[in-house]
């Protein structure tokens, strides 16, 4: 049953004793009306009875017209009044009708008496016994009415007093109904409303501390059941939602995981890599050296020990070997030191780079000190990176200066920092060779050159190494250039 | 004054051949010992093996290759370092390795030098002959403690 359905029954079941309990206080009323109007009947009946009787004792004693007319117009009146009777209760009714018959009787006794009027009139009726009689018998039927009223008045009472019970059995009823209904509503529709309110918030607070694995029941058929039915949906979506979150998050470890293996894998690979190279660069460092060495060693000791016996192309021969056993040496320790960049661990300090460039410079004019090369080294160049990594790059910037302004007469080698927009940058110029910006792309790769080896020597690797330490760093490298006029480096480092 | 000998050992024919020549150029008459691995060296330097029953070499220095058959030089330095009767005699690592943990290896293990083998002719007979005037006739060697 519903709460509106049990309220609508509690609130008629109120109403209805109301109704009761006010109809029989209605119907008391009315009772208590109809008792006093038949109460006023038996009165008046009583009156009129009194009157013939006082009327018929004046007439004993004082026998006169006067009086004879009253006591017909008396009687008449008394006549007429109980036939004009009201509605009247049976019994009220059965005396009625003999004190009619009494009454009749009455004006039968009085016709008699009148009959004998000659001879009672004079007469002294205490000394006259017939008259006695008669007079006697009138008012014992007087009498007789007067004590049927009073058989009225009792049954009256009775009926009064039936009513009294009655109210109060009728009220107690009406009591013990509104009890009864107060009961209902406090024993049976309360706790049917409450008990079903507690459990839905225990409900709700179990949901919402995340337990969500029992199923949810309604307590009872009413909205409160509906209300259970939208929870335990709302419980189905959630233990959903939550199973598939949780579904998400063992894909996501798992794909970490896996990604975790792949990542290993991925480094054992790098690191057997790493491996290979650095076994392959001991091989080159070694054993390629090996035999350059013995080919120029031998060439040389051939022209020393033999040379006699050979003539000028013979010694030309011999000294193109060397040559290009020195070339072959120089390509494997750039090959070497590109090598090592790659695999270098990237130590950063504060690094002074105008110190560094000085004794390049001077490194420089000591191996070639016939040249005049001005240098123009601005001073407290620092940045933060690897100090061994940042002198090879300088070396090889510095280097390729020297080397290609090494046909100009007035060379100028310029080494400075310039606020390049945001970000600083760090510049080698020379006013050499130059080269056309069209190649500028293949510069920083290994073995590119822009040069013949007739024209400069070089294998082409030690922009690449430099490139590279750049790029270590964080930082990034470009070339600006014109044929004939000159080139600058430049590179940025990541602070 | 009986020169000590020079033990060098080296696994290349070729460098054997450029080392001996190159200091007989430069008059250095210390007789030179030639190892072709590790193994011979250590013969030499105790007297077993091969030249069993023959008296231990202590030579004046011994230029010791790094990267042999058999036993490398590093083996060699290790075991020099490693008695009591050799440990002082000086050992210079002739090797074609420029790299770093070569170097750092052979200082661990007690190197008194180490030199980088050029390809140049010219510079790898300097650094030859240098090695051989300094270590034969410059160096005093240390007291010939095991030898009879």
């Amino acid at each position: 049953m519903s709460i509106k359905s049990k309220f609508r029954v509690s609130i008629g079941f109120a109403v209805a004793s109301a109704l009761a309990m006010a109809g029989i206080i209605l119907w008391a009323y009315l009772e208590l009306l109809q008792i006093r109007s038949q109460e006023a009947f038996g009165n008046e009946i009583r009156a009129h009875s009194v009157k013939l009787n006082l009327l018929t004792f004046e007439l004993l004693l004082h026998r006169s017209d006067r009086v004879e007319q009253q006591w017909i117009s008396a009687h008449r009146s008394f006549q007429e009044f109980l036939e004009a009777r009201p509605h009247l209760e049976p019994l009220v009714a059965q005396v009625v009708n003999e004190a009619i018959r009494r009454v009749d009787a009455v004006g039968g006794l009085y016709e008699n008496l009148l009959g004998d009027a000659s001879s009672l009139r004079g007469a002294d009726p205490i000394k006259d016994e017939a008259a006695q009689l008669r007079y006697a018998r009138i008012l014992a039927e007087v009498a007789a009415i007067i004590s049927l009223t009073e058989r009225t008045d009792e049954f009256l009472n009775e009926g009064r007093a039936i009513i009294a019970r009655s109210i109060v059995i009728y009220i107690c009823a009406g009591v013990l109904m509104v009890f009864a209904t107060s009961a209902v509503v406090l024993f049976y529709v309360v706790p049917g409303l409450v008990h079903p309110i507690l459990e839905l918030r225990t409900t709700i607070q179990r949901i919402g501390a995340g337990q969500l694995e029992r199923q949810v029941l309604p307590s009872s058929k009413d909205e409160i059941g509906d209300v259970f039915r939208e929870v335990e949906r709302t419980r189905v979506n959630l233990l959903v939602s939550r199973q598939r979150l949780e579904q998400a998050n063992r894909d996501l470890s798992e794909a970490k995981e896996h990604l975790e293996d792949r990542v290993q894998a991925r480094t054992a690979e790098l690191d057997a890599a790493n491996q290979d190279l650095e076994a392959f660069a001991f091989s080159v460092s070694h054993d390629l050296r090996a035999p350059l060495r013995s080919m120029t060693g031998f060439s040389q000791a051939l022209v020393e020990d033999y040379g006699e016996e050979l003539d000028d192309t013979g010694k030309d021969y011999a000294s193109r070997i060397s040559a290009a056993c020195n070339r072959m040496g120089n390509l494997i320790d750039d090959i070497l030191t590109l090598s090592r960049v790659a695999r270098a661990e990237i130590k950063r300090t504060e690094v002074d780079l105008s110190e560094i460039a000085e004794c390049i410079a001077k490194q420089l004019r000591e191996a070639e000190p016939k040249r005049a090369v001005q240098f123009k080294i601005q001073p407290n160049v620092t940045v933060q990176g690897d100090e061994t990594l940042l002198r090879t790059a300088l070396e090889n910037l510095l280097g390729n200066a020297w080397k290609y302004s090494s046909k100009k007469p007035q060379a100028i080698i310029e080494f400075g920092m310039t606020a390049n927009g945001s970000e600083p940058a760090i510049f080698v110029r020379d006013n050499g060779a130059g080269f056309d910006m069209a190649y500028a792309d293949k510069l920083f790769k290994p073995f590119q050159r822009l040069h013949g080896s007739d024209e400069f020597e070089g294998t082409g690797i030690g922009l690449a190494s430099t490139a590279n330490i750049v790029r270590r760093h964080g930082g990034r490298i470009w070339a600006d250039a014109k044929p004939d006029v000159g080139a600058t480096m430049q590179f940025t480092l990541s602070s | 004054m009986s020169m000590r000998p020079i033990l060098l050992v080296e696994d290349s024919r070729d460098d054997q051949t450029l080392i001996v020549r190159s200091m007989k150029k430069n008059n250095i008459t210390n007789p030179v010992l030639i190892a072709n691995d590790g193994v011979e060296a250590l013969d030499y330097l105790f007297g077993i093996n091969t030249r069993a029953g023959e008296a231990p070499v202590r030579p004046a220095v011994v230029l010791l290759d790094m990267k042999m058959p058999r036993l490398s030089g590093l083996d060699v330095l290790e075991r020099i370092r490693g008695n009591p009767t050799t440990k002082h005699i000086p050992v210079v690592i002739l090797t074609s390795s420029d790299e770093q943990k070569d170097k750092l290896r052979s200082y661990d293990l007690g190197a008194n030098s180490y030199v980088r083998k050029p390809i140049d002719f010219t510079e790898f007979a300097e650094a030859v002959s240098n090695l051989g005037l300094y270590w034969a006739l410059v160096n005093e060697p240390p007291p010939d403690l095991g030898a009879a």
